[in-house]
Parts: structure tokens; sequence; C-alpha cells
């Protein structure tokens, strides 16, 4: 193959132990060119509608970009993608680090699993080739100690490992994947599906090169060479490397969107203890992904009121602004543990703290007791009970098993005014900023098919002022006019649609977001030449961005097969509610500007502004007309089984 | 007065610094000492003299004061 890819995939049923590789031509890879493309094309051909999402019938998809591992920086991601067990519609999440280059260099695209092995096990993929290894000794076991004993079992230190933690064995909902130890697929349950299969971790090891794969390796070399030299250079890059996504603490609290007390708040009052200056006094160093210039990754390792190693990633923001903030707690030692108890349980840091949070705000309204938290005075501020609480979330044990679920089903079990309380979109916890500053972050949440997440569009404020860097940056995505961060009218919704548009691009592509335009480290011509060396394809800028708008509406499509409807893009209640406290007091989304601004952004985007379904006649444009032949719930025939098959 | 240039706008200093002193003669137009400090007026998003929000347009500093400049936030990871 030269455009790209490696043209296979490898297809390994657990149930039965069986392995094998698919091929696929040119005309199908430059419609699904990699990563969330690639893998949702086979999540919905093969997934049987209204399976388990923790059943063998998921299928579990892990696919590389399109140019993930070209010697480009940023060009590092892969995505995972399954019937998610949180949201129970389209599970994705993405990560970056060595492991999808590597697996680019084994010569394959994707992965895709099915069934359920009886005994735990191990996969190890080399060079194209793979078989299934034993893993009970593993099971049960720290993730770095699982990674050093497959890495001395191979007796191979380069050996990339991608596994779970014991959420993803235990089962919940919110487990992640994680590979080297330091780059994590946190969203939607990943790693609760990889647990439900018995399959405990995927080491990958390849001799290729990305120049072999590519149609034109010498514009592609020539291309990473000067991003090399200009990417360091550049103010974003800098800002990511001295200080790292922590260095948004100060300025959420500043702007009045810092989440804090479960979302109630936008002011932090103790975030001196949490903030930038805290977190530097912390820091140790930092690390990069494969090839990348950037070198954002937070290492951080002390012992003092706490003892945190550098085995795992340091806190990003969103676990600074998780533990802290949302759950009141200024302390941010305290924070880099309960980070560091993700890590190496397998949980999702964002889905954790919001469902900890949550309980925070139940045990503070009298709704939950010491005698529903096996003791625990789960109130705002405690350390004691928050680090506790991660450990019994990870190990299901006690009221942890209640949390484990999510806080969807937790508000649900509990009852009263507890589903106010829990944010959430489609049963995934919102990220750590607060919509009623940034709306159109707010119409990413509610619209996403994987649930309430920020990585789905540009934040407001990156398109707010015309000389910005960011603004100037997107003018070749046709973005030429600013709005302000509370508009909810047509300018935003066609910024929003085109931003989403180019996002679901690049994790096709592979691409890390703080990279290209708007961040524009990276800027978007450079993307394309990028795409047409690797490819030999002529391909424009609008083909990158329907490539992208193709993987949106397979993931919508996926949604609407299993029951969701325009009902499921739907903001927390709080949302529309005024902040209590900053720069932000007083302010709440207006309600019907919002389904407004959902209509105009339907109807932008071809989908029927009632159902929330994609037209047949977008489908037809895309594509992805083949869909319509695609079996509906009514029509499988197996029984659907399981508390995770409730949608 | 005390500066802290949040984000990547330290990156303009000309010492790349994020949190420093300067000392003012006389009150001025905030945007007056932005230009001074080297900072483009268009990265910046929000500005805060003594913890509160000011506008741009209009604010004035002193040498006892606090100031606070953050640029477009977009997402964590």
């Amino acid at each position: 193959m030269s455009y790209g890819t490696n043209g296979t995939i490898l297809r390994v049923d657990l149930t039965t132990g069986s392995i094998s590789t698919d091929s696929f031509d040119e005309g199908f890879y430059r419609r699904y060119p990699g990563g969330k493309a690639l893998a949702a094309y086979h999540l919905l051909t093969e997934f049987r509608p209204g399976g388990d999402p923790l059943g063998p019938e998921n299928v579990l998809i892990l696919a590389a970009g399109l140019l993930t591992g070209a010697p480009i920086s940023t060009a590092t991601r892969f995505n995972a993608i399954a019937r998610s067990p949180l949201t129970g519609g389209f599970g994705e999440s993405e990560a970056g680090g060595y492991w999808g280059p590597e697996l680019k260099m084994a010569g394959l695209d994707a992965i895709v699993i099915t069934g359920r092995s009886p005994d735990p096990v191990w996969l190890w993929v080399k060079d194209g080739a793979a078989e299934v290894r034993d893993a009970r000794h593993l099971w049960g076991k720290d993730p770095a100690a699982v990674q050093a004993a497959i890495r001395d079992e191979l007796d191979d230190r380069m050996v990339r490992v991608l596994q779970i933690g014991r959420a993803g064995e235990h089962g919940v909902r919110y487990a992640m994947l994680m590979n080297d130890l330091r780059h994590y697929n946190g969203r939607t349950g990943m790693g609760a599906v990889m647990g439900s299969k018995n399959l405990r971790a995927i080491a990958v090891r390849g001799g290729r090169r990305y120049t072999d794969l590519a149609h034109d390796p010498a514009t592609l070399a020539e291309l990473g060479r000067r991003l090399a030299r200009q990417v360091p250079e550049h103010a974003q890059a800098w800002d990511l490397r001295t200080k790292g996504t922590p260095g948004l603490t100060d300025g959420q609290n500043a702007g009045g969107i810092l989440p804090t007390r479960n979302f109630r708040q936008g002011s932090f009052e103790r975030v001196d203890e949490i903030n930038l200056a805290a977190y530097l006094g912390l820091r140790s160093g930092t690390r990069s992904c494969y090839a990348c210039a950037v070198r954002c990754k937070p290492e951080m390792a002390f012992s003092d009121r706490y003892t945190v190693s550098s085995a795992y990633d340091g806190p990003e923001y969103e676990a600074v602004a998780g533990f802290g903030s949302d759950c009141a707690i200024g302390d941010l030692q305290a924070v880099a543990r309960a980070n560091e108890l993700c890590n190496e349980l397998g949980l999702d840091v964002i889905s954790t703290a919001g469902t900890i949070a949550f309980a925070m705000e139940c045990f503070e309204h009298g709704l939950i007791g010491p005698g529903d938290t096996d003791g625990l005075e789960l109130r705002f501020g405690s350390t004691d009970a928050l680090l506790e609480m991660v450990v019994r979330i990870g190990e299901r044990s006690g009221f942890g098993d209640l949390l484990a679920q999510g806080s969807r089903r937790a508000a649900e079990a509990i009852g009263g005014d507890a589903p106010l309380f829990a944010m959430h979109v489609k049963g995934q916890e919102l990220p750590m900023h607060d919509p009623r500053g940034k709306v159109g972050v707010g119409l990413g949440y509610a619209t996403n098919e994987a649930g309430a997440d920020h990585l789905v569009g540009f934040h407001d404020p990156l398109f707010a002022k015309a000389d910005s860097v960011p603004f100037r940056s997107v003018a070749d995505l046709g973005i030429t006019e600013p709005t302000s961060v509370l508009d909810l009218g047509e300018k935003k919704t066609r910024i929003w649609h085109t931003s989403e548009r180019w996002n679901s691009a690049e994790k096709v592509l592979g691409l890390c977001f703080f990279g290209p335009a708007p961040r524009s480290m990276i800027q978007v011509a450079d993307v394309v030449t990028a795409v047409r060396a690797a490819t030999g394809w002529d391909v424009t800028i609008e083909e990158l961005l329907e490539v992208g708008e193709r993987a949106v509406n397979m993931a919508r499509v996926f949604n609407v097969r299993e029951g969701f409807t325009r009902a499921d893009d739907r903001l927390p209640e709080r949302l529309f509610n005024p902040l209590e406290n900053g720069a932000l007091a007083g302010t709440a989304i207006p309600r019907e500007a919002f389904e407004q601004a959902l209509t105009d952004l339907y109807l932008l985007k071809g989908w029927d502004p009632v159902t929330g379904a994609p037209t047949g006649e977008r489908l037809r444009a895309l594509g992805l007309e083949w869909t319509a032949a695609l079996p509906s719930p009514g029509s499988a025939t197996a029984a659907v089984s399981g508390a995770g098959a409730d949608r | 007065m005390e500066v802290h240039l949040g984000g990547h706008l330290g990156f303009y200093d000309r010492e790349k610094r994020s949190r420093f002193r300067v000392h003012l003669d006389r009150e001025m137009a905030l945007v007056d000492l932005i230009r001074e400090l080297g900072v483009p007026e268009a990265e910046i998003d929000l500005a805060a003299v003594n913890l509160s929000l000011v506008s741009l347009d209009d604010a004035r500093v002193g040498d006892g004061d606090r100031l606070d400049l953050y640029p477009p936030m977009g997402g964590g990871a």
C-alpha cells in the first residue's frame, strides 16, 4: 500500500480464539481513512443492534488515524470505539502516546475484537501476526506491574502495551484504557468493554516506518522537519510545554467558569491552592508523545502529605478542576493522588470526579447519609472521603459499586432530587468547562453522540476576536466572522458546525487537537499537505471536512438505531439556572435560544429537527445510503441482556 | 505593580515571564501598559485589575494594582 495505510485490519474473536486479517481497497479508505471513520464503519456493520455493551457481542475497535505514525508533531492518536456501557450509545475515546503509531508500524490500521475469552488473556501483536496469551497471572495487578511483566515475557523494553486496570476488570462503566501507563482513552467506558472480554492488555511491536506507507515520503519528511522547527517556537506550544493544560485553572476561575461544587458555582474560593503556581510547585518534568515537538505531558512525583510517583501521567486540567474545585478540594497534593489512583485503577478522571461531586451534593442535601456510604462523610471539601471513594469505585466495593454505574444510574437509584444533581449528557459526566460561559461548548455537549465531551468543536473564546491568532488560523475553513462567547444565533451554529466537522476530521486523521488550527501550531494547509503526501490523493479542505462529517453521521446513525432521539440531546437542567458566584454570577443558558440553536444546527447538518436523525438526503450526499439497509433492533434475532442494554 | 500573563501570553514577554513586577510612575490606560508589555491586544480575552474583570477599552491601572491577563481558553486534556 502507498496511501498512508496498511490496508489491513486484524480480527480477533476471543470466544473461539480465532485470529484473521481483512483487507480493504483504496476506494474504501478514501471514504473511511482511519480512526473514528474506520472504527465507526466496523461498529455499524458488525455490532448487532441492541447488543449488550458488556456482553461478548460488543465489538471493540482500536483504529489508528490515517496520519498516525507520520513523522509530524501531534500525529499520534488512535480511537477506541464500541457501544458504550456508560451511555448505551456510540462509545469513543482517543489517546496519543506511542501505541497508535506502533500499530501502524506493525502493519495494521485497526484491531476488531469480538467475543469473550473464558479466561483472562492478553494479545501479542507483532508485524501483522497475533497470538492470544494467558493473563491469569496478570489479572488484578497494577498496570505498572502488568506492563513490566509483559515486557519481561517478551524480553523487549520497547513493546507498547495498551491495557485496562482493575476498574476495567470489574466493569466500572467509565473504566479507561491506557498505553505506556501515561496516555489514556478516558471516556465512555472502553476499559469496561475490554475487561468484559477478559482481555487485559494488547502489546504491539512493528518494524515498519510510516514513510514506507506514504505516497510521497520526501514531502512528508520535509513537512515533518519544518514543523519540528516551527512548533516549539509557537506561543501555544510554549504554553503547553511550560505550563500544560493546568494553565487554564486561573483563567477559568477569573472568567467565572471554573466548575465548582458540582457546577453550582463558577469560582472557587481556594483556587490559589490548586492553581498553576501550586501545580508548577509539584510538577517534576514533561514528556512527549511519538514524534511530537510540543512535549506537554506532565510528570509529577512527590512525597509529602500524600505520595505520588512518576509511574503515571500527572494531573491535567480536567483532573485539577474535577477533583479540585468541582469537589471543593483546595489541596493539589490530594488532587494529584486522586488522579494517580484513577490511573492505577484504570478510571476515567472526568467521570470519576463528576460522579463523586454528584454524590457529595446528594450527601449535603441529605439524600444519602453515612448509612449509605459505608460511614464516609462524603461532603464537599473532604479529601479523605474523596480518596477513599475513588478506590471504592475502582474496586466496586460498598457504595462505590453504585457510583461505578455513573451519575445517571446512581441518581435513578437514589431517587428524589438526585437526578437534578447528576451533571451528565446521555449518561456521560460533563468535562470541566461550564457552557454558561461558552455556549457553543454546550451545543457540543448536548449533540455529541458519545455524550458530554469538550473536544467536539472549538471553544467559543477561540473565535470571539477577529484579530486573534486562533481566529485567523481558521479562515481556511471558511470561518471569517467572529461572534461572542454567549451568542446562540446563526453565526454561532455555523461556526460550530464547521468546527465539529474539522475536529472530527482530526479524529479520523489521528491528529491531536492541540496541534492544528485553531491552536494553529499546524496550519490547515499543512494538514492538507500531509494528507496529500501520505495518500497521493488530491484532497481539498472540503473533502477533509466531509470525511469528518461522515464519521459524525455514522455515529449518529448508530445512536438512532439504539433508540436515541433529539430528546437525548439535552443539557443538565442546572445549566439553565444561574451560576451562584464568580464573574458570571446570575448567568444561565437561555433555554429557548438554546433549543432554537439546536434546531438551526440540525438543519445545517441535514438532520431532522424533530427526531435528530440524519435525513436520507444527507446520508446519500455523504455516501452513507448503505446504512439504511443495516438491521434495526427490531430485526435482531438474539435477546438483549444485561443492565447495560437498557436503552 | 504585579503583572500576571496567563496562558501563552507570557510568550510575548521578552524574557518569557508569566509573573513579574513593573513600576508605574503614574496611573495610565490599561491598553497603553499592554502595548508597553508587548502583549498583542487581540490575544487577550480577559483582563482583571485587583481580581475584578475590566474592559480593555476604559480601564486604568496604577502602581499598587495587580493585573491578570488571560488569552482565549480552549479545552483541556
